[in-house]
């Protein structure tokens, strides 16, 4: 017994001491990355010595932080402890992503609806839209608003009675926000209006990504530009149905929600693109630069991912797709990703078409372009989660 | 600096590791010296700002000890006693309470401004630790120790240094000055601190995210009964779990360098009264009030009369340690007078309850404790036992808890009971000890490691890695 216990605790101690410093050695001469990929999101730098951080400790905090982010194997034991989270202990809800019946949505905690505060804040940031509409309007343009559901909008009877799928907050929130617009004579459109009336919004939106599929895009493009005509007489060159293909890229279709748990969910959804039969050339500019015609960034091989991203090759602040065709309007689509998706198409109707992603352009950049461009027709596209927040993506 | 972070498992331990081991044995002041430089760098890692207080809590202690066992006239040494005691505790009163009590004063008009100090961490440890040698030595219990680096070591040792257990010099003086070293202690330890590391990162950091979940409801219309209640038992795992986790850790870890602490838990959730509670539950601090404050103040061989005024200041005391605010006062008093009840009032009736009644009661009565000791305020705390008790039986945010947390909840709950020796007194019962001794000295150590890869993978995913005890 003395014997088992001499050779198990030497053999103890050399594998806690061997595997501490083995990590220790991995950690210091390990390449260190940037990014997380499955996060979405920058790693920690290593922070610069400072006097000041060394007495309050914030220094010591950063490192922290730092050797916490580029700890060995992380990503590996991110990845194992989703799978677990997931397959062993079977959670309902893993890096607070709820894994519903054939679709991810996200978790909220419960919340408290108060009605009052909603409608001070709807009237709060009814104003400050204002402002914008009418600047839009003073040089010559014509301002739409346009309410996006979320996702888990049109998943709503997906979520379990113990979960909170914002349905009641969502809906006040969207109701009093584009009733204070509709009380200051703005022209709106809410998508989840017409895709509950075309019988099913789960078709126009995605069950891995928290953005809207292609057909989601399409139906809001043609209601946007029919309000327009409705409003004007004008008449735009709409993309109709004979006009285009659908293509659905062959790449695993790695959506927001999909890669929040390391893409371990069974899912056949493929991101789709809409490829106009009629060649129209465009030169496309972003943030100033001459940048390569084209609309969607196609993953280098079929055996990579896909995201969301490639619509429009993602987030930017300032695009312009010229198609110099002067004789036909000028657009600009504001807002933030959910643009993305629509303009792959919208700009074939318009000589020109201005986008501009609100999160990544300076401040002041709307007014300024308005100012430039004077476009015919402005459209802004904010999904309902955002519709009263003055920070953040709703700021 | 936590044990749980990943600066200390991929730095500072491994270093210590090289560097400690790496000096000789015979040369153990140098292997101290080593101890002590690695201490005061866990120690500064909060801020080096802090470390001036706690040099001079160090320096007082030192030379309060010093005083008191040099002075031969009774007069001095006690007149030592009393300037050490005063420096000690008054930079504890300053640091830790001026904010509560000038807070007070400015409450009812009578000073302008409130003052307060951050809380440097860990202070009611080491001041208390600081106190216990240097009463120790007035007392003739232990030797005045000339050598500044052993008193320093003493106090400083960053295994108990932010979070206890409030170690007793008597304990380990002989251990600063001489001390082996074994593989079956370093192992043992190891195992041990694996344990400790999981029980945090397994066990109590999600039950402190469901704590903190319906703590923060308090106050909204959220706040449904069951969701209260599942709060507060997830509160109850937490705080157990991560207190005796750390204690684990740091009896680990000092096992590691030939140091034996004594125990700070002994299941305490299994047990059948208020009594029974606290001689399981932070015997440390339990210890240090009873021999340094309720003895001095006469203990129970006194009149009832005084015996409840002793237990009564004890208490009080126990409360006010925690933490300057009425929450943590009130707490105090609360087992005060339910000790004092359970001695003088129900002693007789205890007997007779059934022992699951009992204990059933004894969960109910620690339960309602902890939610004042968790509550932000006084008010709040009120907010959330009248919830537990008479609020919406809305079970939706309970269901998703209890569902999501599934896991742990059970792991918690069969964690509060001593399985292992449960299960070693079976095997005894069959006559199998030897098949047990064997299978638990290699089982153990294998389930150890396997625990402590699940904790790394744990901590490595998570951001939320608060330790409760570093706020006292």
């Amino acid at each position: 017994m003395n014997r088992i216990r001499k050779i198990s605790s030497v053999l103890m101690t050399a594998v806690f001491v061997t595997a501490l410093c083995a990590a220790m050695l991995i950690f210091i001469f390990s390449k260190k990355d940037d990014v997380s990929y499955y996060e979405n999101r920058s790693l920690a730098d290593l922070p610069e010595f400072t006097w000041d951080g060394a007495l309050d400790g914030s220094l010591f905090e950063e490192l922290g932080s730092y050797v916490k982010d580029h700890a060995p194997a992380r990503d590996g034991f991110l990845a194992a402890t989703t799978w677990t989270d997931i397959n062993v202990l079977r959670r309902p809800v893993v890096n607070d992503i709820y894994l519903g019946d054939g679709v991810l949505l996200p978790y909220f905690p419960h919340e408290e609806i108060d009605t009052v505060e909603i409608a001070e804040k709807a009237a709060d940031a009814a104003d400050r839209f204002y402002e914008r509409v009418r600047l839009a309007e003073s040089f010559g343009g014509e301002y739409y608003f346009v309410a996006m559901p979320c996702q888990y909008t049109c998943y709503a009877d997906k979520y379990p009675s113990y979960l909170n799928n914002r349905d009641e907050y969502l809906t006040a929130a969207r109701d009093a926000f584009l009733g204070e617009l509709a009380e200051r004579g703005v022209t709106t459109l809410d998508a989840g209006e017409l895709y509950g009336t075309m019988g099913r919004p789960d078709y126009f939106t995605s069950t891995v990504d928290h953005h809207f599929g292609i057909m989601g895009a399409y139906e809001t493009y043609k209601a946007m530009l029919s309000l327009h005509m409705e409003k004007t007489g004008d008449v735009l060159d709409v993309l109709e149905e004979d006009e285009f293909e659908v293509e659905s890229l062959p790449n695993k279709y790695v959506g927001s929600r999909l890669r929040k748990i390391f893409g371990m969910w069974e899912s056949d959804e493929k991101l789709g693109i809409i490829v106009p039969k009629d060649d129209v050339p465009y030169t496309r500019y972003n943030n100033g630069y001459n940048v390569a015609s084209t609309v969607v960034t196609l993953p280098e091989s079929e055996e990579d991912d896909v995201l969301y991203t490639a619509y429009m090759g993602g987030d930017i602040a300032h695009t312009v797709i010229d198609t110099g065709r002067d004789e036909l309007p000028t657009v600009l689509i504001y807002g933030e990703s959910f643009t993305n998706a629509i303009e792959t198409f919208a700009w074939h109707g318009f000589n020109e078409m201005h986008s501009l992603d609100l999160r990544y352009a300076e401040e002041g950049a709307y007014e300024a372009l308005i100012e430039e461009v004077k476009p015919d027709i402005v459209i802004c596209i904010r999904d309902y989660s955002v519709l009263l927040e003055t920070e953040g993506y709703g700021h | 600096m936590v044990f749980t972070s990943e600066e200390f498992l991929l730095f500072f331990l491994p270093l210590l590791f090289l560097i400690y081991f790496a000096v000789p044995a015979k040369l153990l002041q140098v292997r101290n010296a080593v101890l002590l430089a690695f201490s005061i760098v866990f120690y500064a890692w909060g801020g080096v700002r802090y470390l001036a207080l706690f040099v001079l809590s160090l320096a007082v202690n030192y030379f309060g000890g010093l005083a008191v066992g040099l002075f031969k006239n009774r007069t001095l040494k006690k007149l030592s006693l009393v300037l050490t005691l005063a420096v000690g505790l008054g930079l504890l009163g300053v640091f830790k309470y001026a904010g509560f009590f000038t807070g007070m004063l400015e409450s009812a008009g009578m000073i302008d401004r409130a003052v307060s100090f951050a809380l440097p961490i860990g202070i009611s440890f080491y001041t208390f630790q600081g106190l216990s040698y240097v009463i120790d030595v007035y007392r003739g219990d232990a030797a005045c120790q000339k050598n500044p680096l052993a008193v320093c070591l003493y106090v400083a040792l960053f295994p108990q240094l932010v979070a206890g257990p409030i170690v007793r010099y008597t304990d380990v003086e002989r251990e600063l000055v001489c001390r082996t070293h074994s593989f079956g202690d370093f192992s043992d330890g190891a195992v041990r601190f694996m344990l400790g590391f999981g029980k945090k990162m397994l066990m109590a950091n999600p039950m402190g995210e469901v704590a903190d979940k319906v703590f923060s409801l308090t106050g909204t219309s959220l706040l449904t009964s069951p969701a209260a209640w599942v709060g507060a038992a997830a509160y109850a795992f937490q705080i157990y779990f991560d207190f005796s986790a750390y204690s684990d850790m740091a009896i680990g870890i000092g096992k590691m360098f030939g140091f034996k602490f004594n125990e700070n838990f002994n299941y305490p959730y299994i047990s059948a009264s208020v009594t029974e509670f606290w001689r399981r539950w932070h015997i440390s601090l339990s210890t240090w009030f009873r021999d340094y404050v309720y003895i001095s103040l006469g203990g129970n061989r006194c009149s009832a009369g005084r015996h409840i005024f002793n237990l009564s200041v004890v208490w009080f005391l126990t409360g006010m340690w925690h933490g300057a605010s009425w929450n943590f006062i009130l707490w105090g008093v609360y087992y005060g007078v339910l000790l004092i009840l359970e001695k003088y009032v129900f002693a007789g009736l205890m007997k007779k309850i059934p022992k699951p009644l009992s204990h059933l009661l004894t969960m109910l009565i620690v339960l309602v404790g902890w939610v004042f000791f968790r509550a932000e305020t006084l008010g709040d705390a009120v907010i959330y036992l009248s919830a537990m008790f008479a609020g919406s039986p809305d079970f939706r945010e309970a269901e998703y808890l209890v569902r999501q947390y599934l896991p742990e909840l059970v792991l918690c709950f069969i964690g509060i009971f001593p399985v292992k020796r449960l299960i070693g007194s079976f095997f005894e019962k069959r006559g199998d000890r030897a098949v047990w001794v064997v299978t638990g000295e290699v089982f153990g150590k294998v389930f150890a490691a396997a625990v402590f890869v699940l904790s790394y993978a744990k901590l490595v995913s998570g951001s939320f890695n608060p330790f409760i005890y570093f706020r006292f």
